[in-house]
């Protein structure tokens, strides 16, 4: 049997030198830490150094420069979560509303290291079996105790193969959750699982509920939970109103009392009240940019996001199922250019798994060099070998999904660059209900090719397993043996390096055969106004720990 | 009188059972459904999970049930629950309503100060200044697209004034500074187009009761201008402008759908729009409902308003 480990015992055994950086890479491994987090744990272990959940002060600073306590914050939101149920909401705007409210076994920190949440610690006595120790005295936000039956009644709805949780094949290797104790949960798979600790940070379909909620309470619109903030009230469309939960285990944090989401669609909104000082936040782009540039009030912190912006083929149909046809299109797509005009430059290209994402990504360089090359004479050659004739018809689905202008521009630049050889790319701007229903099992996958975009995922394997794994409905037509075989190993590998080896074989193969042109990440603009305090962004765009770790300093 | 406004409103119940009927069925043919949409566009869900859904929504009963279901609760007063929010649709649409309806309230009040005045004007002034201005306020008001000017008065305020109301709406019965500060910049961007149109019907209206024999006889017996325009004038070439202003009351409360989403008001047609796009069917036909209801009354004000007006207009 392996050996029993904990976080715990691996930063102690770390702290005092006692093991090798290959055996901590092992350890690490196991337990489904990432690079990133190995590499902040290296960091924090050659200091002393208080945990994250703690207030971020030390002892000899206290005195002086600590944060202040108190005060209320009106914050600007981009989109409009609709509906605040962490069961059966897919968009990723519902997660941003709920976050502060709800938290799971796990969490992610502003740099994505996974680090305990609702579990103190966990331990892997085998490879299919995870025991999470939860954390005592923790209380759900209407004062009643949390314990190992919420995370059981949680599982139960999210497992349930019939069940409404839209996420769940984020937990698909899952086989049982049992009750240990009180305070212990038992979650067994069917395989090796790596993503699965990722998969509780990420809050889909894994917000811990309290037990009942389902039944007992509207889940769309008022929500009973952990975290640092309690939801007073939820008016679509409108506002998020925010205040602290006293009795939050992470105490005394939050450090303020209340904070207030206004929803502001409309970016030019966002600007005008940021800078007018009536937002202490706002999400902004490459054009909040641009007007704000040399604001000497404001505070903008600009970096990248994980959204991985994509062309996606429907290989069902000829001749985009021939990956001649799609290797030229490739080649033919200058993705410089696309960032340029339809980003405002303001993005990195990428490939499958976006550029930024942990070090499971090819770097740009690499991308540039062995794959992304404009080459016209060979995509018309290509194009001439699999019998497509000049002025071929693509069919280009598009709608505008919001928060980017991207999917509406990158539409009108891409038509310019594949006329160059030959295809008459047809943009067919639709709706958004309409597109989610075209570009589904429901409409019968009725397009050539989609602008889409992924949204951040907690795990290499969210990029790739439900497009590229060909039994999967979402694959399209894709098929690659390879593949076939390299995606089911790779989800269930708990070495780290053989991992790396298998996610990067995958995009070499994915690169090559070309079932979806990636283009680029993007970056995103945060303005804040100068007493907003320890801001951190995520490029997740996800606020959670930002805001439970905030301070006005006024 | 009674009568006839008595039996306006009995009309008002076919009218509406038609409207319940177009509207559940639109929202039924519109491709992709609330499932479809609550699910996105990159995930996939077992046609069990797809039957959990449908039933969690009321939505697994074949349509006609479904209809009669609604259109049951309506009838009660009960106009259901938004399938995405599960927040009860006329609790909804009366928080919204209101906000809408003081915008549309305040765009016309203002228009109107400054419509009808400038409109007599150029039907009195008829050359020179008055005739010049009337004109290019009519284009300009009917060209500018009034979301444009709505981004240009935020980016105004905010740069040059480093101003912005208050983001966090507040009833003007709680806080009319606030409200109406927050009403300002709204309010200014939906009354450009609807002073140039009430400006012009004014002047159009006026020019032709100004030339009429009565008003020559008026002058010819002795009668002050001022005294023609007030008592015999302008009752009478106020009736297409009552027409007028009671068809742009209705179409603003249909809700100016850009404007509110621009200035982040959560008003009526914002609602209705945004469950358009979520296929929030409860919420929709709720609204739409709730909308026509208005749209008929409003008319029936106006018809109303007709007779005291025009005392040739009887409606026995």
């Amino acid at each position: 049997m392996r050996e029993h480990d904990s976080f715990q015992r691996l930063t102690d055994d770390l702290r005092n030198q006692r093991i090798s950086r290959r055996e901590l890479f092992r350890r690490a491994a196991l337990m489904g830490l990432g690079l990133p987090a190995v590499a902040s744990l290296l960091a924090a272990c050659a200091v002393p150094a208080t945990t994250p959940a703690t207030a971020p002060t030390t002892a000899g600073e206290a005195a002086t420069t600590g944060p202040k306590m108190g005060g209320t914050s009106i914050w600007a939101a981009e989109s409009d979560p609709v509906a605040l149920n962490p069961i059966t909401n897919s968009n990723f705007a519902s997660t941003q509303g709920f976050e502060h409210c709800y938290e799971s076994l796990t969490a992610y920190d502003a740099k994505l290291n996974i680090i305990p949440s609702l579990a103190e610690s966990w331990e892997q006595p085998d490879d299919l079996t995870y025991i999470f120790k939860l954390r005592q005295g923790v209380k759900w936000h209407d004062g009643s105790d949390f314990t190992a039956e919420d995370v059981k009644y949680t599982f139960d709805i999210v497992l349930d193969p019939e069940g409404p949780a839209v996420w769940r094949s984020n937990f698909d290797q899952v086989d049982s959750v049992e009750i240990v104790d009180p305070h212990t949960v038992k979650f067994t798979t069917k395989a090796p699982f790596p993503p699965l600790l990722g998969a509780f940070a990420i809050l889909r379909s894994s917000a811990i509920i309290k037990k009942g909620a389902m039944e007992e309470t509207n889940l769309d619109s008022t929500i009973i939970g952990t975290g640092p903030y309690k939801l007073i009230q939820y008016v679509p469309q409108d506002v998020i109103e925010l205040e602290k939960f006293a009795d939050y285990w992470g105490a005394p944090l939050p450090y303020l009392d209340k904070v207030t989401f206004k929803i502001l669609i409309d970016e030019d909104t966002r600007i005008a009240a940021l800078r007018a000082g009536q937002v202490d936040y706002a999400f902004l782009t490459a054009l909040g940019e641009q007007r704000l540039a040399g604001d000497e009030q404001l505070v903008l912190i600009k970096g990248p996001r994980t959204f991985l912006f994509i062309f996606v083929f429907n290989m069902l149909r000829a001749p985009w199922s021939d990956v001649r046809v799609r290797q030229a299109i490739s080649l033919a797509t200058n993705r410089d250019e696309l960032i340029e005009k339809a980003m405002s430059g303001a993005g990195d290209i990428s490939g499958p798994i976006p550029t930024g994402f942990g070090d499971w990504f090819i770097p740009p360089d690499e991308l540039r060099e062995k794959y992304y090359i404009e080459d016209l004479e060979k995509a018309k050659a290509l194009l001439a070998e699999a019998g497509v004739a000049e002025g071929q018809k693509l069919d280009l689905l598009v709608t505008d999904f919001g928060g980017s202008g991207f999917y509406t521009g990158a539409g009108v630049v891409w038509k310019e660059q594949l006329a160059r050889i030959g295809i008459d790319v047809q943009i067919r701007l639709v709706e958004q209900g309409v597109y989610i229903q075209e570009a589904s099992p429901d409409g019968n996958w009725n397009y050539d090719v989609g602008i889409n975009a992924f949204s951040p995922r907690h795990d290499p394997d969210g990029f790739v397993w439900a497009r590229f794994f060909s039994e999967n409905p979402y694959a399209v037509g894709y098929k690659n043996e390879r593949m076939d075989e390299i995606l089911p190993a790779a989800r269930a590998e708990l070495d780290l390096e053989k991992r790396h080896a298998l996610y990067r074989e995958a995009q070499e193969i994915l690169l090559t055969e070309s079932p979806m042109i990636w283009v680029s990440v993007d970056n995103i603009v945060e303005g804040l106004q100068p007493y907003v305090k320890d801001y951190e962004q995520s490029a997740f765009t996800r606020r959670s720990w930002a805001l439970k770790n905030v301070w006005l300093d006024k | 009188m009674s009568k006839y406004i008595f039996r306006r409103l009995v009309q008002l119940l076919p009218t509406l059972f038609g409207i319940s009927l177009l509207v559940f069925g639109l929202m039924r043919l519109l491709p992709g459904d609330v499932v479809r949409v609550l699910v996105g566009p990159e995930l996939t869900i077992t046609p069990e999970q797809r039957a959990t859904l449908e039933r969690m929504l009321g939505l697994d009963a074949p349509l006609y049930i479904q209809y009669l279901r609604w259109i049951g609760g309506v009838l009660t007063g009960d106009l259901g629950v938004s399938l995405r929010t599960s927040q009860p649709v006329l609790a909804t649409i009366v928080q919204r309503f209101p906000i809408t309806l003081e915008l549309s309230v305040l765009a016309l009040i203002f228009s109107w100060i400054i419509a009808v005045p400038l409109g007599i004007w150029a039907a009195v002034r008829r050359r020179g200044a008055a005739e010049f201005t009337a004109q290019v306020v009519g284009l300009i008001g009917l060209s500018l697209p009034n979301f444009w000017l709505a981004t240009m008065l935020l980016l105004g305020t905010s740069l040059l004034l480093r101003w912005q109301p208050s983001p966090l709406w507040v009833s003007i019965f709680v806080d009319p500074g606030t409200n109406l500060q927050m009403m300002i910049m709204p309010v200014i961007s939906l009354s450009v187009a609807l002073i140039a149109a009430i400006m012009r019907m004014v002047r159009s209206s006026m020019l032709e009761v100004l030339s009429q024999d009565y008003i020559r006889t008026a002058r010819a017996k002795g009668l002050g201008e001022t005294l023609i325009l007030s008592r015999h004038a302008l009752k009478n070439a106020f009736i297409p402008v009552v027409t007028v202003m009671g068809v742009q009351l209705g179409l603003l409360l249909g809700g100016a759908v850009v404007i509110e989403q621009i200035y982040g008001l959560p008003g009526i047609g914002w609602m209705i729009l945004n469950g358009i796009y979520q296929r929030d069917y409860t919420l929709v036909q709720g609204g739409v409902l709730f909308i026509a209801v208005v749209f008929v009354l409003i008319n029936l004000l106006v018809d109303v308003l007709y007779a005291y007006v025009d005392p040739r207009i009887r409606y026995d």
